[in-house]
């Protein structure tokens, strides 16, 4: 069970979605949810910026269209935290989209741990709990 | 002849008859002494040469003759003391009133006849005759140089035609000689394709015309030369004797003549245009080929400069500046560019112009050749169109792949896990009815997905063939704002409208019913919480059309971090407000159906300004 979640989704149903379904497995003992990714950098920036380990989450679920900064630009602006992130944190992109394009896009950062379609799915729930 | 005449006169006539004959005679009778010296005159010298006979007795008589004379003279008076059979040749004699008189005379020695004791002569007057022979010499001499040193082949014609006499240029001419020619009929040297000319001139030659044609002849070597003959008739004491002419080999002008029709023929009938200007640049002559391609007739274009006639307003400023420029630097240059007929018809030309200068350099003329490439014009501008409408086509492919992939799938997605969920979550759970709505909600939004594809897809279609009818730009915005009254009501909003009334344009209505309603609608959704809402909308004329231009005091947005994806589909900005993300796309593909143009300026907490040019085709 890891301790910290962040669910990063614009989508109000999905990020429901995605809660409700780790909470049924028991992934984590918490889950923040982000409707706007930049509430969720300014979180996370600083706990980075300053190596604050136990401010970074386990787990970071990422939603890929979103408003203002979709998932790609939190992923740049993330990107010279790479290290730390490596370290200390599985980041995922979950999105809806079916787009390979963007599954080969999504290579390019290598301090990704996953590209993961919705909705999320047990099995791959279970996958990830190994990690922790 | 003497003695008989001498026998008679004691026999039967008395001295005075002798007298009276020799004084009447015609002929000056004299008799001279050894020395010349006059010692007897007939009183017809008087008539002969003014003097009175006592004038003339006791004097020498050469001393009257011309000094430039006298040696033959002395000469043959020394014959005939010397009994020799003598002819005195003409000489000049002084008359009385001083001019000089051309003599023929004979003499005869009878100095040793008892009666006469000297010598006889007989003189009669040939001043007349002799001016004649020397002026028929010069004549002649006239005549001789004009014949054989004429630069011209002369020649003379007997009546039946033959040659009978000619310079040595009719040799050079034909590369026959003079034997092959002399006695040779005319004809035989004429091409067989002139003689019905040649038959026909020769008649009116004999028939007393002098007349002159251009005819070929065939040299010995069988080469064709182009001569232009005058002939005329030859009349002696009204008798026509032949016929004489002059020839001139006019082959090169010939040659050079045909050329130039040809290149004249060639420069008039060519389907192209062809152009002569002056060094100036203005018309001096154009081809058929060019009324024909411009409509303008002959007289209507010389004098003026091509460019002013034919260039218009859709013709390229920087194409015109560039033939200008061109034409200045006096080399050869093509171009291809837009030109109007008189009629106002577009025509594609691609020009090329020559420079003509003369041998010191000077420029004398530009030609200017135009070939009509209006079809390749309009066949390079279809394929643009069709690139063009491929690239939007292929970027509708690829925003519609985004749109699947993300707007359609997402609800799908949702709907699969909250249906996953539900399997999973036992029936008297709080959660159970929760995420049941859920499920109906996302696939409500299913829904919505799907009919704004079907939407924005009638759309684009429509936008390619609808019908544009005369719209008021005032009105359609009046009834938009109606709309909005009591939400302007609520909000406190203030509205201007700044339209002329007369501003109307071809346009799709509706189209730009929804443009303004978007637009409205986003500034009263995104207007700011610390101010009421600031609204205005007006309409202005530029070069095109009109820019319609809708600013409000709102929320605004970073330009900087919104430029790329304001217009796109599904694209939201505001995360605290309510929207789907179709209004700006929606805006932006009627303004692109109407040949528009959109424009956004905006800064956060400032508000937006949307200005949308609408294209030329107002009424």
């Amino acid at each position: 069970m890891f301790r910290s979640v962040y669910i990063i989704d614009d989508d109000e149903v999905s990020a429901f979605l995605t809660e409700a379904m780790l909470t049924a497995e028991n992934f984590s003992q918490r889950y923040h949810t982000f409707l706007n990714p930049c509430d969720a950098l300014q979180q996370l920036l600083p706990s980075l910026q300053f190596n604050q380990s136990h401010k970074i989450p386990d787990v970071i679920f990422l939603d890929l269209n979103m408003p203002f900064i979709n998932g790609w630009e939190f992923l740049d602006a993330v990107a010279p935290h790479a290290p730390q992130l490596r370290c200390c944190c599985l980041l995922y992109m979950l999105t809806s989209s079916l787009d390979i394009m963007e599954v080969r896009r999504a290579q390019e950062y290598d301090f990704l741990s996953g590209f993961l379609h919705k909705p999320l799915e047990e099995s791959i729930i279970h996958n990830i709990l190994k990690h922790s | 002849m003497q003695p008989p005449v001498l026998k008679e006169i004691g026999q039967s006539h008395s001295r005075e008859f002798y007298r009276a004959v020799v004084g009447n005679s015609i002929d000056l009778i004299a008799v001279l002494d050894e020395e010349g010296t006059y010692t007897f005159v007939g009183d017809s010298v008087t008539a002969v040469l003014g003097y009175v006979p006592e004038e003339l007795v006791g004097v020498n008589a050469l001393s009257l003759v011309h000094p430039a004379d006298l040696p033959g003279v002395q000469l043959a008076l020394a014959g005939l003391l010397a009994m020799r059979q003598t002819t005195i040749p003409h000489f000049r004699f002084k008359a009385k009133d001083g001019e000089w008189r051309w003599l023929e005379c004979t003499g005869r020695n009878m100095l040793h006849n008892e009666h006469v004791r000297g010598i006889l002569t007989s003189a009669r007057d040939v001043t007349a005759a002799t001016q004649l022979a020397y002026d028929n010499d010069y004549h002649q001499a006239y005549y001789e140089s004009l014949f054989f040193e004429h630069p011209d082949t002369v020649f003379t014609l007997n009546q039946k035609g033959e040659f009978q006499q000619f310079n040595k240029h009719l040799q050079t001419l034909t590369g026959y000689s003079e034997s092959q020619l002399l006695g040779t009929p005319y004809t035989s040297l004429l091409h067989p394709d002139y003689l019905d000319v040649g038959a026909e001139a020769m008649q009116k030659v004999w028939s007393g015309e002098a007349h002159t044609i251009e005819v070929a002849i065939l040299t010995q070597e069988g080469t064709v030369k182009y001569v232009s003959v005058s002939v005329m008739p030859v009349y002696f004491r009204d008798e026509l004797q032949g016929a004489q002419g002059i020839a001139k080999d006019i082959t090169e002008q010939k040659s050079i003549q045909r050329e130039n029709e040809k290149l004249s023929l060639v420069a008039s009938k060519t389907v192209n245009g062809v152009v002569i200007m002056n060094p100036a640049g203005k018309i001096e002559w154009v081809n058929d080929g060019f009324c024909r391609l411009t409509g303008y007739d002959r007289h209507e274009v010389v004098g003026h400069i091509p460019s002013e006639l034919l260039q218009g307003s859709g013709t390229d400023p920087k194409t015109s500046k560039r033939i200008r420029s061109k034409y200045e630097s006096r080399k050869p240059f093509s171009e291809e560019v837009l030109n109007y007929r008189k009629t106002g018809e577009k025509i594609w030309f691609y020009i090329d112009v020559t420079p003509i200068f003369d041998q010191e350099g000077n420029l004398q003329n530009y030609i200017a050749i135009e070939t009509d490439i209006t079809e390749k014009k309009e066949a390079e501008e279809k394929l643009v169109k069709m690139a063009d409408d491929l690239y939007k086509h292929n970027l509708d492919l690829q925003q519609f792949t985004y749109i699947i992939s993300h707007n359609l799938r997402a609800p799908v997605a949702n709907a699969l896990g909250l249906a996953q969920l539900i399997n999973k979550l036992p029936k008297e759970t709080a959660n159970y009815d929760a995420v049941v709505q859920k499920l109906q909600g996302s696939i409500e939004q299913l829904d919505i997905v799907v009919k704004d594809i079907n939407q924005i897809l009638s759309l684009r279609e429509s936008g390619r063939v609808a019908s544009r009818e005369k719209v008021h730009l005032k009105q359609v915005c009046q009834e938009v704002l109606q709309q909005f009254n009591h939400e302007f009501e609520l909000s406190g909003a203030q509205v201007s409208v700044a339209i002329d009334p007369s501003f109307s344009l071809l346009s799709i209505r509706a189209y730009l019913y929804s443009i303004l309603y978007n637009l409205v609608s986003n500034s009263l959704k995104y207007r700011s919480d610390t101010r009421p809402l600031k609204l205005e909308v007006r309409a202005e004329r530029d070069k095109r059309g009109f820019v319609l231009t809708v600013s409000d005091n709102g929320s605004g947005m970073d330009m900087h971090l919104v430029q790329h994806q304001l217009f796109q589909l599904y694209k939201r900005f505001h995360p605290n407000t309510y929207g789907k993300g179709t209004g700006l796309f929606l805006v932006k593909t009627q303004v692109q159906a109407l040949s528009g143009k959109i424009e956004v300026e905006s800064a956060p907490d400032q508000g937006t300004t949307f200005k949308i040019y609408l294209g030329a085709k107002n009424v």
